[in-house]
């Protein structure tokens, strides 16, 4: 057995173990602590501890140790309750934002706009995650897949209206 | 009328009207419906980003803890002067000359320990168990770490937390046991509502339920009774491998057993008496055809 691609200490493993788990446990931290600042510092104290214990973990326990590690985690408590009580005031005080900060998203409903976008008839599919997902400008998205933005415009147009039908009632 | 409001949403994402103007067109509850909607793209983008820059500041985090190197030479030095004087005020105890607000309790073989928390909570700790926690910290955060089993009568107020090796248990003002052992870990609410997290499963037990995990096999308890046993002066099993059974045994008299020539594995139900030695070996060894000889200072388990 070629001991060294099983050692968590040799950056190779430790990147390859870091691309394995890192998006689930991000996932996972997301909806156990509701904001995304908490999840990614969380992420990244976990993987530390990782790799200062690299030496005591193998390749075989790493999921679990990972996420006991990442369960366990101090939560900057200040920080925390400062994103829960906005979150209170989130649904008394909407503002105009697009997008408000603390404004908490379950995983149910999550998985359900995930699902309205992978039904997606395949056009607007592509067109609604490189715009909406992958945050890329029309410009680009037209350089892509050559097509002209006209064609891009319209093509989210249908997308946003079939998705907001297939949500329904929230 | 519902058909309007697609449009809208598309319109408002798009950018040809502003949130102002939407929100002049269609119902609050409508509006509020976008603004999830949209969050929960944000969320998925957020989600879906390739993780290469938190791999960075990951890297650029462990490097900066690395220590320049004039650093590490003072660090040094007060090891080294740290361990001398350890060496005489080793009864007073490391935690204290280094002045940590770590507590430590220990309840002896045999013996059990009730202590009070800084919060009034209560616990009562079973024999050969430690329970350490950080008084400093407390306030902020109710947290400790156990190793062995303890009852715990918590008051209210924030999150009160307990590690442990193999879970944690997190409860709001409530009374609960926790147990837990090399491979073996046992949670039972006797009040309140508490949440057990172990191997990334998550168990919610209300009053008279309890969780047992043993060797990656968990098991649903219901329990009558109104509080653990085991301070009654009886220790319970239920279904439970022998090996656990004789460890308690071990724990609680303070003997050692020689079991190489038993299958541990057995299943045990019944209970010890935890003051008799005598009565409490033959309630557990007569029922499982077990015989058991004291031979100096240990006791000679066979089939």
């Amino acid at each position: 057995m070629d001991h060294s691609q099983q050692d968590i200490c040799k950056e190779k493993v430790y990147n390859k173990v870091f691309y394995t788990y890192a998006k689930d446990l991000k996932r996972h931290l997301y909806f156990k602590y509701k904001d995304m600042a908490s999840a990614e510092d969380i992420l990244q104290d976990t993987f530390i501890k990782l790799w200062n214990n690299c030496s005591k973990v193998t390749l075989e326990k790493v999921k679990s140790y990972l996420y006991t590690v990442a369960n366990n985690a101090f939560l900057d408590v200040k920080k925390h309750e400062n994103v829960v009580r906005k979150h209170q005031k989130g649904f008394v005080n909407y503002n105009e934002t697009e997008s408000p900060e603390f404004l908490m998203i379950e995983e149910e409903f999550l998985q359900k706009v995930e699902r309205v976008i992978a039904s997606l008839p395949e056009k607007q599919r592509e067109v609604f995650v490189m715009s909406r997902i992958e945050k890329l400008k029309y410009k680009e998205i037209s350089d892509k897949l050559g097509i002209s933005v006209k064609a891009i415009e319209k093509r989210m147009r249908n997308a946003l209206i079939v998705i907001r039908k297939e949500i329904g009632n929230i | 009328m519902e058909e309007n409001y697609e449009k809208y949403f598309a319109d408002w994402i798009a950018g040809e009207i502003t949130a102002k103007e939407v929100k002049a067109l269609i119902p609050e509850k409508e509006f509020l419906a976008f603004q999830k909607i949209n969050k929960a793209f944000d969320v998925l983008s957020d989600l879906e980003t390739p993780l290469d820059n938190t791999l960075k500041e990951i890297k650029q985090k462990i490097d900066a803890k690395k220590a320049p190197s004039k650093t590490k030479v003072i660090n040094l030095y007060v090891k080294w002067a740290a361990s001398i004087a350890a060496v005489f005020v080793l009864f007073i105890g490391i935690n204290k000359y280094f002045d940590q607000p770590e507590i430590s309790i220990y309840a002896n073989y045999g013996k059990q320990k009730t202590i009070a928390l800084l919060d009034n909570s209560e616990v009562i700790l079973n024999a050969n168990s430690t329970l350490k926690y950080n008084k400093t910290t407390w306030k902020n955060k109710r947290e400790l770490f156990l190793d062995g089993e303890a009852y715990f009568k918590v008051t209210k107020g924030s999150t009160f937390t307990v590690n442990t090796k193999n879970g944690s248990v997190t409860v709001l003002g409530t009374h609960f046991n926790v147990n837990s052992k090399e491979n073996y870990f046992n949670v039972i609410c006797y009040e309140g509502k508490v949440k057990v997290v172990s191997n990334n499963k998550e168990y919610i037990l209300t009053p008279g339920k309890g969780v047992e995990i043993s060797n990656q096999q968990e098991k649903e308890l219901l329990v009558s009774s109104q509080s653990p046993t085991w301070f009654k002066g009886e220790s319970t099993f239920d279904n439970v491998p022998l090996k656990i059974v004789i460890d308690a045994l071990e724990n609680q008299f303070h003997i050692t057993f020689d079991r190489t020539k038993i299958n541990q594995s057995k299943k045990f139900t019944g209970s010890f008496n935890n003051k008799n030695l005598k009565i409490a070996l033959a309630s557990v060894f007569k029922p499982m055809q077990v015989t058991y000889k004291s031979v100096n200072d240990k006791v000679i388990l066979s089939e």
